[in-house]
């Protein structure tokens, strides 16, 4: 047999080995052990990372989730503004006055970008999104 | 007990179990290679706990309609790769480097010929000695002789293999972790052995 082929077929068992110490956690386990590792110290460490991963994943998914919906009201509040017609911006007043305390009433007419943003910050954006659109 | 596999839920993944899995698999592919010369325990929790962070990052990637197997997944389309490209730049960097996983995914037996391709052993070791070694102590051994030949001398898939012996993959893994601790010793003397030339 050429020593080319001997080395897939050891190659072959070293694979087998790695398949077969890892095929369940418990074998894992007894291996790892076996090996000198801290094996409880390693899960504690490795659970608080994935945990932790999960969150900021989850609130960075989450804090783009509402940049969009931010973004989708604006432009639909711009819209009512800019064209004046559809939903009467005093319409479009009382439904964001009824979310946020602290719109007063003001002409929306003068508001820039960001004092919107700021006012839609506070508020149920799905709820929003979806009253001006029935209400347009 | 039976292979660990998770096939559906993926939003409750028994990670503690995950992390044990490929903890050890990666530590028994990197053990097996004297190539890697970083400590090889930390480095092998380095790439489980990597595959782990990318899968979570990008989930779309996983496409449970061609293999639904997460475990399959996170173990030879993500970790098993990484070490490769680690083991390639690795003569080497100390970085783990990320690259794309596969879109396809692998099964186990297709991965034979992939890590027979890609695994590198080290070039000192001489295979035919060790083998030489290996097929002594287990001359009187017939079910690990049974796995030597097949595997070894006739380059057999597992699945072959235990249909032809009549054994299901669990006793096939079983009498796989008595021959690695047997090659290990043999290993470990013959790396003692050539240290002391």
């Amino acid at each position: 047999m050429s020593k080319k082929a001997n080395l897939k077929g050891f190659k072959n068992l070293l694979h087998d080995f790695a398949e077969s110490v890892s095929s369940n956690s418990e074998t894992a386990n007894e291996y790892l052990r076996e090996e000198g590792f801290d094996i409880d110290m390693l899960l504690n460490k490795s659970l608080k990372h994935i945990k932790k991963t999960e969150l900021i994943l989850n609130a960075e998914k989450n804090k783009s989730k509402v940049e969009n919906l931010i973004q989708e009201a604006l432009i639909k509040i711009k819209r009512i503004i800019e064209k004046n017609k559809g939903l009467p911006t005093a319409k479009l007043a009382e439904i964001l006055s009824e979310r946020a305390p602290a719109f007063q009433f003001r002409s929306l007419e003068k508001w820039d970008d960001n004092q919107i943003i700021e006012v839609l910050e506070d508020i149920d954006l799905i709820n929003f999104i979806e009253e001006i659109d029935e209400a347009n | 007990m039976a292979e660990l596999k998770i096939i559906d839920n993926y939003d409750n993944v028994p990670w503690k179990e995950v992390v044990q899995v490929l903890l050890s698999y990666a530590y028994a592919l990197i053990d097996t290679n004297s190539i890697v010369t970083d400590s090889k325990k930390e480095l092998a929790y380095d790439f489980a706990m990597s595959a782990i962070t990318s899968y979570l990052e990008d989930k779309e990637k996983f496409d449970p309609s061609r293999n639904p197997d997460l475990i399959k997944y996170l173990k030879y389309n993500i970790l098993k790769q990484s070490i490769f490209n680690y083991k390639k730049s690795s003569k080497n960097t100390k970085e783990i480097r990320e690259e794309e996983p596969e879109k396809s995914n692998k099964n186990s037996e297709d991965l034979g010929d992939f890590f027979t391709n890609n695994f590198d052993i080290d070039d000192t070791i001489d295979i035919e000695s060790v083998v030489e070694l290996i097929e002594k102590e287990i001359e009187n051994d017939d079910e690990l002789l049974e796995i030597f030949i097949g595997r070894y001398e006739m380059d057999s898939k597992r699945s072959e293999i235990c249909k032809d012996i009549g054994i299901t993959t669990i006793e096939y893994n079983n009498r796989v972790r008595r021959l690695r601790r047997k090659v290990k010793k043999i290993l470990n003397s013959y790396q003692e052995f050539k240290l002391t030339k």
